[in-house]
């Protein structure tokens, strides 16, 4: 990985930390307050599972600070990771308790869709792009990526395509 | 054997762990397979069959084992198999990225005498790391065949198949020896011909590796020459041998062997950082890795019962609307057996499918990616000072969902004492089917406060679990846990349909569950519950579950054990109906009240006989009294002994009692016993 | 003379007993004593015969480079031996005698 490329990656790193983390901590002292706004309710679970985001992403730039620096893409890349992973559970808690309130279920009377638009959701939509651009761009990469190459890698793991691009 | 009369194959698949063998197995039986155990052990023996050609194989998947050693269950399992049963052809599955330790294990399948054939896996990675491996050159140089698979994409598996047939149809078997130096071969050829001239027991075992084992000192081998000719000068050999050096200089041995070969066809790469190191550095970092290890847990678990609910719901207005349509159509007392019994009673059990399947998922997807290595890993030190291993965590956190997958999941403890305590403490954590019990009498007694009565219990069952396992470890199963030694496998996508079976093979047996005992245990409770003397003084169809009804008997006559606690009849019968399911106890409350689940609440308040503390101590005594009859069952089968089994239920009973006797005692002394 | 941080205070029993080359300028220590990132060849391993046997079908066995990826304190640590990554307890690791280059 090139010099310039990594530099990216930490100057995004430190974005991400910064937007996890302040969302984090606001969901953690909304939640302990019993209050909370629009798109951002209090939840001291989900809260400092963000602020966790935050920190793998934030022990990113450190490690790109010691004398590994080389190191800091591996944080960045896990933690738009846990963003990705984290916002799937998200959307599968929201798919949930919309079929709970088309059921009628008691306690899913008030249910509003916007209850379930969380920040654990929809920041997810940063490392998702950053992710995307990063596969695309390894793939160009990619030497000889003949046909049969591409279908190993779709039907593989999306270690291999990392891999690749961390080689380079 | 020739080539015209090819018939059956038998074909034993063995390896080391975590190398794709299932995938191989799966790849060549697809469907047509049996899971059973082993005789009289409790590893899984899994079986299958597939025609190929003309031949007709029969495939045997051998657990997965690093050596052929007596010190686990999994390599004597192996090993005897390979003896007694004499396969035709061993296919063994090694993993190209790390080709010298696989063929260690492969040195020792020739010792004895198998023919192998060996399916080479993961290539793609060991290229991905700059490998590279001159398979042609391996096969030539180890004469045996080998074959490049992958078997995820179903590619090469005939060429395997093809590889077999013609290994085990060869009449030529070239036995490959590893040489062991001048002073050891001497030391073995005189031990091989000690043994020859015992002739029955020379035609059963391979001369060469028992020989070999016997200079290692191996215990097994050792009983198996008892009683045989040469066993008196074979003993004395043995006494002037030092087994420790024999056993480190034959892995030398073996390795050097191995090195050999593989300096010539097999070149190593430049070691690049791959998405799974990165993974790792994260994920198994002091400060962080128990952070993510316990958000990714509490997501797992959260998908289990969030995504859970709404798809009980569902089931449960299926049961119902079915179980009502059955009352109302089939006449007489077969309609209430049928509708109020079975189909209520079962559908009680089939309710909690998806929740069983969901939780399954995440531990498939956990397991497939490659985390739960790392969960075991990051929870060693804690559990480590509980008297436990650090495999054990995965079971207990299991049985907060369910006890019997729990106790199934214990199957990857290696060392039998950690996994004798694990299975007895792991029904004191508070499964699923607990809730239900705490949510009615803790809403009803303790209004706002219930919340934290109902964690404190959780607590609770943590803590009795705790001590309990530090008394067991330091009175049944003294020592100290089994070393930790795992291999962490490489982080992978989870492979669909590799997580989808395992979920629904989990859920499979959950259903067969439902189907066989509960359905059973569910037909006998209707029964007593229904039938009583009637105040004629004749047998007969009584008020279902009223004071006539056997229950009522079966009640009154256990009513003393449980009088010091409070506990009337009605409780009494419930807390036996438990048995069957913990959910029950609060559907039995609801009938002996005659109040369904919906007015049980305030018939509760209102009854005399129940006040805040006797509700404390039944929830106690809920939480901690023996595990519901599926989970008795499962210990049974996992340890394989109903002592245990009985020591289990005994001992949580015990416990149970004791702790809802001071629950109850320390309610009254605080002023809640009224 | 190079330094040498902590010497490895494991359980009593698990420690290996000092040996020649333990106090010799040879930096031969255990799989705890050496930092995180760090590379060794492994001397000799010390568990008795059960482990040492299961040790060495493992991998782990002497004349093998190990790397020590991480480690949670006197906790468990991960190495890596040919591209294979191993969990052990501290306990364990202080059996395994390597020489550090």
């Amino acid at each position: 990985m090139d010099e310039k490329r990594l530099r990216c990656m930490v100057l995004f790193g430190l974005l991400m930390a910064e937007m996890y983390l302040t969302f984090g901590l606001l969901q953690v002292v909304f939640g302990i307050t019993g209050r909370g706004i629009l798109l951002i309710p209090g939840d001291i679970v989900g809260g400092a599972i963000l602020a966790l985001i935050g920190s793998v992403f934030l022990a990113g730039v450190a490690v790109w600070l010691g004398p590994r620096g080389e190191d800091a893409g591996a944080y960045v890349h896990v933690g738009a990771w846990l963003g990705v992973i984290f916002c799937l559970v998200r959307f599968v808690f929201l798919a949930a308790n919309a079929l709970a309130f088309g059921l009628g279920m008691e306690d899913f009377g008030e249910w509003r869709i916007t209850d379930d638009m969380v920040p654990m959701l929809y920041l997810a939509l940063f490392p998702l792009a950053a992710m995307l651009r990063w596969r695309t761009k390894s793939r160009k990469e990619m030497r000889g990526n003949d046909k049969e190459d591409e279908k190993v890698n779709r039907g593989q793991d999306d270690t291999g395509v990392s891999t690749r691009e961390e080689s380079k | 054997m020739s080539t015209d009369e090819i018939g059956k194959i038998k074909v034993a698949l063995a390896g080391n762990p975590n190398v794709g063998k299932s995938v191989i197995f799966n790849a060549i039986t697809g469907a047509h397979q049996h899971v059973g155990n082993w005789p009289g052990v409790t590893v899984e023996k899994k079986v299958g069959k597939r025609r190929h050609g003309e031949a007709n194989l029969e495939v045997v998947d051998l657990p997965g084992t690093y050596s052929l050693t007596a010190y686990s269950l999994d390599e004597v399992v192996t090993r005897d198999y390979i003896i007694n049963e004499k396969p035709d052809v061993v296919v063994q599955v090694v993993d190209a990225t790390n080709l010298e330790r696989n063929l260690y294990l492969t040195t020792q399948l020739m010792e004895l005498g198998a023919r192998v054939v060996i399916a080479l896996t993961m290539c793609d990675i060991a290229e991905e790391r700059g490998d590279s491996i001159d398979v042609k050159k391996l096969s030539h140089l180890i004469e045996t065949p080998v074959v490049e698979t992958r078997a995820y994409e179903g590619k090469n598996v005939g060429t395997l198949l093809d590889e077999v047939v013609r290994e085990a149809t060869r009449k030529e078997h070239h036995h490959h020896t590893v040489g062991y130096g001048k002073e050891l071969e001497e030391k073995i050829t005189t031990v091989e011909r000690l043994l020859e001239k015992d002739v029955p027991l020379a035609e059963k075992m391979p001369l060469r590796w028992s020989a070999v084992k016997l200079l290692e000192g191996d215990e097994e081998v050792t009983k198996r020459i008892a009683g045989s000719t040469g066993e008196k000068e074979i003993l004395k050999i043995q006494d002037e041998t030092p087994f420790e050096l024999i056993e480190a200089e034959i892995a030398d041995k073996r390795y050097e062997a191995i090195d050999a070969v593989l300096s010539q066809c097999h070149r190593r790469g430049e070691r690049k950082l791959t998405m799974s190191d990165m993974m790792d550095r994260v994920f198994t970092n002091k400060w962080l890795g128990i952070p993510l290890f316990l958000a990714l847990i509490w997501a797992a678990f959260q998908i289990t019962f969030t995504a859970g609910a709404p798809l009980m719901e569902l089931i449960d207005m299926g049961v119902g609307a079915l179980a009502g349509l059955v009352t109302e159509n089939v006449p007489g007392w077969f309609g209430f057996l049928l509708g109020d019994g079975i189909i209520g009673g079962v559908g009680a059990v089939v309710i909690f499918l998806p929740n069983i399947l969901l939780l399954f998922l995440m531990l498939a997807l956990l397991e497939e990616s490659g985390y739960m290595a790392r969960a075991a890993f990051i929870m060693d030190k804690l559990m480590y000072s509980l008297g436990l291993h650090g495999k054990s965590f995965i079971p207990l956190l299991m049985g907060f969902g369910c006890s019997v997958p729990a106790v199934m999941a214990t199957r990857t403890i290696d060392d039998k004492k950690d996994r004798f305590i694990t299975i007895l403490v792991t029904p004191f954590a508070s499964c699923g089917a607990r809730l239900p019990v705490y949510i009615i009498l803790a809403g009803t007694f303790f209004g706002r406060n219930a919340g934290n009565i109902i964690f404190g219990l959780y607590a609770l069952g943590v803590i009795v679990a705790v001590l309990s396992a530090k008394l067991f470890r330091s009175t049944l199963f003294r020592g100290s846990p089994a070393p930790f030694v795992m291999e962490m496998p490489p982080y992978r996508a989870p492979k669909p349909r590799a997580v989808f079976r395992s979920t629904w093979n989990n859920g499979r047996m959950y259903l067969k569950k439902a189907g066989t005992i509960i359905l059973a245990g569910v037909v006998v409770v209707w029964i007593l519950a229904s039938f009583g003397i009637t105040p004629g003084g004749e047998f007969g169809m009584v008020d279902y579950g009223g004071e006539e009804s056997l229950t009522a008997h079966i009640g009154k006559f256990m009513e003393p054990l449980f009088k010091p606690l409070g506990f009337d009849w009605k409780i009494a019968v419930a807390l036996i109906f438990g048995f069957v399911a913990k959910e029950i106890v609060i559907g039995s409350l609801g009938v002996l009240y005659g109040a369904g689940e919906e007015g049980l609440s305030a018939a509760l308040a209102s009854d005399p006989a129940f006040n805040p503390a006797v509700a404390l101590g039944l929830m106690v005594f809920v939480l901690l009294y023996m595990p519901c009859m599926a989970v008795v069952a499962t210990i049974k089968k996992e340890t394989g002994s109903w002592g245990w089994t009985a020591f289990s239920i005994a001992y949580s009973t015990g416990i149970a009692w004791l702790l809802a006797f001071a629950a109850v005692k320390i309610g009254i002394l605080i002023g809640i016993g009224g | 003379m190079p330094r040498r941080n902590r010497r490895c205070r494991c359980s009593p029993g698990a420690c290996p007993p000092p040996q020649s080359g333990f106090a010799s300028k040879d930096e031969v220590t255990t799989l705890c004593d050496i930092p995180e990132g760090e590379d060794a060849v492994i001397v000799e391993i010390m568990a008795g015969r059960r482990l040492n046997a299961r040790l060495s079908s493992m991998g782990i066995r002497p004349g093998k480079k190990v790397v020590k990826k991480t480690g949670f304190w006197r906790g468990p640590m991960t190495i890596e031996i040919d591209g294979t990554i191993y969990a052990l307890r501290w306990g364990e690791a202080g059996k395994i005698i390597v020489k550090r280059k």
